[in-house]
């Protein structure tokens, strides 16, 4: 700690802090347009300058230190009027098209202008004419409001990692642009936008919808995925005009619908067809489908609906083919449940291996972090068939075949034991149940040989990749699991696992991160403990006879569509409750329109297990209503109470009923073994392999709702290597017919070089691209690699 | 001057002409990171040039000053914090040519072309013909041992004929001092001159 004052106020300080952190955390406010507290100093405005006694010059307080004893001014007539002048000169080319421009009312230029300007411009104008840069889809950029402070820049690349702009020239004629002035082609993640001080770089959609003094602003949870940042709506007149990130959160348009008819005639109907299914066929033919995009108190309120009022204990969630699985590992490997991960474990780490994922784009927070322990100088081992982020940012890129990220980690601990390059006491000690000769016995056949013939690795990658990682003081593996992506597995995790115990580490040292905002309370609150799951209801038999889903679309976002669409048809009772019509909806006996997440109150629990509010921003659409409610409603239409009245009292029996501490489970760590078995071959029928993985731009059908990010990507791609796309007569952006085993679908191809040859990307959000026609189920989760033949469509 | 090199000057240079040469210089090498340099170097520059175009007004000489201060107090780096010097140089040890090129439009240097007329004094000129010799625009003319004349309408106020003429006979003036009659041939006789001197 340092003492200095500021305006002679004694102020304490950590040491490195600088003055203009001090002085802010202790309320004293000096104007800047160029700091973000997120990024590193740049003392470009010039505006935070200060007086420091006994120095002569100014200090830029954004990029100077605090000193002991320092006497600090931040407000002396001749700051006031240094920062005037900068105004002044800003304000040069600035076009002042305040009227017209959405930053006006929050612009911090506005605001320091209004404050430090004066009424007389010396200076002659120039007025740049650059026209506004409208061409990307999303972010529009108009030099002639930029002031330079370079923030968007260094937020893309310092923390974004994408370095999707720079700052273009020298001089006065420098400009923020695109590299080589091409179209914005970036992540989206608009942050950029969120930083700008000024009007230059602003939300396309956005545009002209409201100014910022009629908005109402209300924080929630963005649903979009397993981090659960706060997102801070605008809100006019009750609709959503906006969502920004506040401090270091994404940004996601949200654009929420409803539809559909809603009326106690329809209430009646079911209860009346409910019970004579549960009459003719038992309470057992009945089951459940929960969500993910559900609030914990709806999710709370369909399982006991499904138990009290009906008597079924068949009900199970999509966390089934993700974390359910990931949880399954957790308690094999270590005897633990409850698996939580933390977004900060990344940092600090010196090893970092990372398992075909890219948590950058599917937890962007928790990617971000894994970002920056790589800047702080750890060690990110990236196992990957594509070219990703991720891998751009690697210290070692080890570009696999898609789907053999298990035969990797059986060979680097095979390449661990031979070495010796752990503790082998400590390893067999360990074991309880199944041993560590067991894994040794596995292993044997993992030979570097035959572990490189399978990945397509050479033995010196493999060797170094096992040396870094063993060698590393502190590890840290990754691996995502969701029911987005067919290249991973239980197995995969077990295999993870092992790699930990081999290593002596903790189960800290592996992170499966859940997928979407409240995967973890909807696994918490629904799937664990039922009788028939996912698996059982739609794969294995028929003995359903109807079927209440909340907030999933099994149509589009199951394996196997055929299977599950035959499944639906073949039901006596559908009742599909969701934000708006879905595929499954199409099906159905009965709609329910429900509220959406930004409609609604309650809690989501987010992949560190920690529970957050969601407030409702916009009254519903409609007669909508929360999910909760309409459960409610339902109960009392068929003559019982669920014994809660209103969100309050959700909550208090939640909390007694689950507690979502951490099981008290005496932890049993136990080697898996698994061997390494490939998917689909391909032949030479279906020649490719088909990876279905997630791409930035969306993150859940509910997403693909939204009109501003269709603008990005408004049709599903089929991403493709060059050689491949020229092999069979491919042009870029035509139309492919992709078939497997199972059917067929047709998709946009995408000529790309970040595909590895002979294996296809799709993604899988886009309903209308019905890409799970192709896929088949897997118990394990995953759908598994498939293999797939392509055709140009004239 | 200003950035601690050091030039050397006689009465045939312009003070305002040579500040903003400098400027020239470091506006062009500004890295444009931090406002104060990169815009206020630019502005410097363009308000010389605008008192070397004969735009300059009242107000300038203050607002000059005023300026290169604040960027050399705001600048981030080197060049920012000397980039003014050579303005503030000028202004304090030549405050006087400022102002005849602010208030009467007038380069006495002949430097600034918008600010001056070259005119030959009849009564001084011995008719030798070297500047008729030199002037590669042509404009002047004049028969042996007579006074010369300078057409102004061709004149492009390159010095060359002031700097050859041995006998002081070509004198610098004002712009204004042909006002109206700038299109047609003419000498100006000595009586007008020292009118103007
Ligand atoms: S950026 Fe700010 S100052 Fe500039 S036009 Fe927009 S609102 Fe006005
Ligand atoms: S949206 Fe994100 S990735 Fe794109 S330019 Fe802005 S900061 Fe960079
Ligand atoms: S576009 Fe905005 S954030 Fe980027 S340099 Fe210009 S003013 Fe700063
Ligand atoms: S003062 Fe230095 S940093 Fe600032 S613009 Fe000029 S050259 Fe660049
Ligand atoms: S050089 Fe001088 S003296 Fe000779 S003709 Fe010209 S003006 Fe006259
Ligand atoms: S100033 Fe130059 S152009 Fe004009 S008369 Fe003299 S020599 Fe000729
Ligand atoms: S905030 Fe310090 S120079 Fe911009």
């Amino acid at each position: 700690m340092v003492e200095l004052t500021i305006n002679d106020k004694k102020i304490q300080a950590a040491k490195g802090t600088t003055i203009l952190e001090a002085a802010l955390k202790n309320g004293i406010k000096i104007p800047n347009l160029c700091y973000d507290k997120r990024l590193s100093p740049y003392g470009a405005c010039r505006l935070c300058v200060v007086e420091v006694e006994g120095q002569p010059r100014l200090f830029a307080s954004c990029s100077s230190p605090v000193a002991a004893g320092m006497a600090v001014k931040t407000n002396t007539p001749k700051l006031r009027k240094i920062r005037q002048t900068i105004i002044e000169l800003m304000l040069v080319h600035h076009p002042l098209d305040c009227p017209v421009c959405d930053k006006a009312g929050e612009c911090d230029l506005q605001d320091i202008a209004y404050e430090y300007g004066k009424p007389e411009a010396r200076f002659i104008r120039h007025r740049k004419k650059a026209p506004p840069d409208v061409r990307g889809p999303l972010i529009e950029l108009t030099s002639n409001r930029c002031i330079l402070c370079g923030k968007c820049v260094r937020i893309c690349d310092e923390y974004q990692g994408r370095g999707a702009l720079g700052l273009i020239g020298r001089g006065f004629s420098t400009v923020v642009q695109p590299a080589f002035g091409e179209i914005l082609e970036c992540d989206y993640c608009g942050q950029c936008v969120d930083t700008c001080p000024t009007g230059a770089l602003l939300s396309k959609p956005y545009k002209f919808k409201a100014r910022a003094w009629l908005l109402e602003e209300k924080d929630t949870v963005c649903p979009f995925c397993g981090c659960g940042c706060t997102l801070t709506l605008g809100i006019r007149e009750g609709e959503i005009l906006r969502s920004i990130g506040k401090e270091n959160r994404g940004v996601s348009n949200g654009n929420l619908c409803g539809r559909g008819r809603f009326g106690d005639e329809a209430l009646n109907y079911i209860a009346d067809k409910l019970k004579a299914v549960s009459g003719r066929y038992g309470a057992s033919a009945i089951g459940a489908i929960g969500s993910h995009r559900c609030t914990n108190e709806d999710n709370y309120a369909l399982q006991k609906f499904m138990r009290n009022v009906i008597g079924s204990n068949n009900i199970d969630s999509s966390a089934a083919f993700g974390y359910a699985v990931a949880e399954k590992a957790w308690e094999k490997a270590f005897g633990q449940k409850d698996h939580r991960i933390s977004l900060q474990s990344p940092l600090n780490k010196d090893a970092i291996l990372i398992l075909e994922s890219d948590p950058s784009i599917t937890h962007p927070v928790f990617g971000l972090n894994i970002l920056r322990a790589k800047r702080e100088g750890a060690c990110l081992i990236v196992a990957d068939s594509r070219d990703t982020k991720l891998t751009r940012h690697s210290s070692q890129w080890l570009r696999i075949k898609p789907g053999t990220g298990l035969a990797l980690l059986n060979g680097i601990m095979k390449v661990i034991i031979d070495k010796g390059l752990f503790d082998r006491e400590k390893a067999s000690s360990r074991n309880i149940g199944t041993g560590f000769s067991s894994l040794e016995l596995t292993l044997k056949d993992y030979t570097p040989g035959v572990v490189c013939r399978v990945t397509g690795l050479t033995e010196e990658e493999l060797a170094a990749a096992a040396e870094k990682y063993a060698g590393a003081k502190k590890r840290m593996l990754s691996v995502t699991l969701s029911i987005t992506e067919n290249n991973k597995s239980l197995d995969i995790l077990l295999a993870a696992a092992n790699l930990v115990l081999l290593l002596g580490d903790s189960a800290d040292a592996l992170q499966v991160p859940a997928e979407y905002s409240n995967t973890f309370g909807a696994y918490h609150m629904i799937t664990q403990n039922s009788d028939k799951g996912i698996s059982e209801m739609f794969y294995d038999s028929d003995s359903l006879k109807a079927l209440y889903i909340m907030g999933e679309d099994p149509a589009i976002n199951f394996p196997d569509s055929s299977k599950i669409i035959s499944r639906l048809s073949s039901l006596e009772l559908l009742v599909v409750q969701d934000i708006a019509l879905t595929e499954t909806a199409k099906s159905a006996h009965v709609v329910l329109p429900a509220s959406g997440w930004a409609e609604k109150d309650g809690t989501f629990t987010n992949t560190e297990g920690i529970t957050q509010k969601i407030y409702k921003a916009v009254s519903p659409t409609g007669k909508s209503l929360p999910d909760w409610q309409i459960l409610r409603n339902l109960a009392l239409t068929m003559g019982k109470d669920l014994g809660f009245r209103n969100l309050d009292d959700i909550t208090k029996e939640i909390n007694s009923a689950f507690s979502l501490q951490p099981s008290a489970l005496s932890p049993q760590p136990c080697f898996n073994p698994v061997h390494y078995t490939t998917g689909e071959e391909p032949d030479s029928e279906y020649p490719l392999t088909m990876v279905i993985r997630d791409i930035l731009q969306h993150s859940g059908s509910m997403s693909t709702r939204s009109k501003s990010l269709d603008l990005v990507v408004s049709e599903a791609l089929l991403e493709i290597n060059e050689e491949d796309a020229r092999k069979y007569g491919i042009p870029d952006q035509s139309h492919v017919k992709v078939s497997s085993r199972q059917g067929a679908v047709y998709l946009k191809a995408a000529v790309s070089d970040e595909i590895p040859e002979g294996a296809v990307f799709v993604s899988p959000h886009f309903p209308h691209a019905k890409i799970n026609t192709l896929t088949r189920f897997s118990a394990n989760g995953g759908s598994g690699i498939i293999a797939v033949k392509i055709e140009s469509v004239k | 001057m200003g950035s601690g090199g050091m030039v050397v000057m006689d009465d045939n240079n312009c003070m305002v002409s040579t500040a903003k040469f400098f400027l020239e210089f470091t506006a062009d090498e500004s890295c444009g990171k931090c406002v104060p340099c990169r815009i206020g170097t630019r502005i410097l520059l363009d308000m010389l040039t605008d008192i070397t175009e004969g735009r300059g007004n009242e107000k300038d000489i203050e607002t000059l000053e005023d300026l290169s201060r604040d960027i050399i107090s705001a600048s981030l780096c080197g060049l920012g914090q000397t980039a003014p010097n050579p303005v503030l140089t000028t202004i304090k040890y030549f405050r006087d040519e400022y102002e005849s090129h602010i208030k009467d439009k007038w380069c006495k240097a002949g430097v600034c072309r918008d600010l001056c007329t070259f005119l030959i004094d009849e009564q001084l000129c011995k008719g030798c013909g070297a500047c008729l010799r030199v002037c590669s625009s042509k404009a002047i003319t004049g028969e042996k041992k007579k006074p010369h004349r300078i057409a102004q309408d061709i004149c492009v106020r390159c010095r060359s004929c002031y700097e050859t003429c041995k006998f002081d006979s070509i004198k610098i003036l004002p712009a204004s001092a042909m006002e109206g009659k700038t299109k047609k041939l003419l000498t100006v006789n000595s009586e007008l001159s020292t009118k103007i001197w």
